[in-house]
């Protein structure tokens, strides 16, 4: 999953400046930075998935020769990326509080 | 272009051959009629396909356009048999000229049968095609579930 | 994120979709005097569909060696009756192949949970 594996890979790299990097004000904007660029351009990519089904479903309810099975992809290509970005979501929230609690 | 205009398509295949087929039934139908209110004998009529665009009726204005290639059929005309009359002597029957002779439609039986075989396989086939299509839409669906 | 192979099946429904539409009019066709039989290069179009993108093949064109008869038909019932299945089967194939790599990458995310 081509979505999953920046962000796991970026909870790793955390816990590894979590343990070895000096301060815990450091690490939390280093953090957030290259956190917040993945996690967005997921949310990005996750948004677009939903844009372009909208729009399929669109073009076939006005008659312009979508094809039905091309309709049920995108649906579903949505459906999916939907339901792993709230997996993921959740995985980061837990592993973030569990690094959160290593600093205190 | 989507495969819901290809349900028009054998939808007018069906009826093109529906058409045809009537017409062959009114002629094996009229083989003997002698007297008809045009004045002479029953000629033989016969359908002229020509092919025609068609649109699904779901269809929005930019998919008229977009016709690659879904090409219905239509009945352009109906044409009647001009050739001359078969003549037959009998000269007690009610419509004998005044030589005894009687004006009988051209009717080959043979011809007429395989002409009507004809349209009933081109009818059967376009059903095939249009439960295809409607297979191939169900199936679509199911990749929704 | 659905998968290559699912985009692939995806582009292949669209040939094969383009195709029967092709023969749904030949057939409705057969008895149309001076109707030539149109038809798509499968393989052509699939592949252009996969470098190039979109999902929309190609114009069809002319079926060449096809007997034409008296009234400049040239439908063979048998070739498209052959294709109207093989066409059908192949459709059917690739969606449930497709409805296969759906099911496996959502079990995929739910074993993520918990």
């Amino acid at each position: 999953m081509s979505l999953a594996l920046p962000l796991l890979s970026h909870l790793g790299h955390l816990a590894a400046n979590a343990v070895s990097r000096p301060g815990p004000a450091a690490v939390a904007t280093g953090a957030a930075g290259e956190f917040g660029s993945v996690l967005e351009s997921a949310v990005q990519q996750v948004n677009q998935t939903q844009v372009d089904a909208t729009k399929s479903i669109q073009r076939f309810l006005t008659g312009q020769g979508e094809e039905l099975h091309n309709v049920a992809l995108a649906t579903q290509r949505a459906a999916v990326a939907f339901d792993l970005g709230l997996q993921v979501r959740n995985r980061v929230v837990a592993a973030y509080q569990e690094v959160m609690k290593i600093q205190l | 272009m989507s495969l819901f205009t290809s349900l028009s398509v054998s939808a007018s295949g069906m009826s093109a051959q529906r058409a045809r087929a009537e017409l062959l039934v009114e002629n094996i139908a009229n083989s003997e009629t002698t007297r008809t209110p045009e004045g002479g004998p029953y000629r033989r009529k016969d359908v002229v396909f020509q092919q025609e665009n068609v649109t699904s009726p779901f269809a929005g204005v930019l998919a008229d356009q977009m016709n690659s290639g879904s090409v219905g059929v239509g009945v352009s005309d109906i044409v009647v048999d001009q050739s001359e009359p078969e003549m037959r002597y009998l000269p007690e029957h009610p419509d004998a000229g005044p030589d005894g002779y009687v004006a009988f439609p051209r009717f080959n039986p043979a011809e007429e049968m395989v002409n009507l075989m004809g349209a009933s396989n081109g009818y059967q086939a376009n059903v095939a095609a249009m439960t295809s299509i409607k297979e191939m839409l169900q199936q679509s669906i199911s990749l929704l579930k | 994120m659905i998968g290559q192979i699912a985009q692939s099946l995806g582009k292949y429904m669209d040939v094969l979709a383009a195709r029967q539409a092709l023969i749904t009019s030949n057939i409705a066709n057969i008895d149309t005097p001076g109707y030539r039989t149109l038809d798509l290069n499968f393989q052509q179009e699939f592949q252009n569909l996969l470098d190039n993108g979109g999902d929309v093949p190609g114009a069809p064109s002319e079926v060449e060696g096809l007997r034409i008869k008296n009234d400049g038909n040239n439908v063979n019932m048998d070739r498209e009756l052959r294709l109207l299945a093989e066409n059908s089967i192949r459709f059917s194939a690739a969606s449930t192949l497709a409805q296969g790599q759906i099911a496996l990458v959502k079990s995929a995310i739910d074993s993520l949970q918990g």
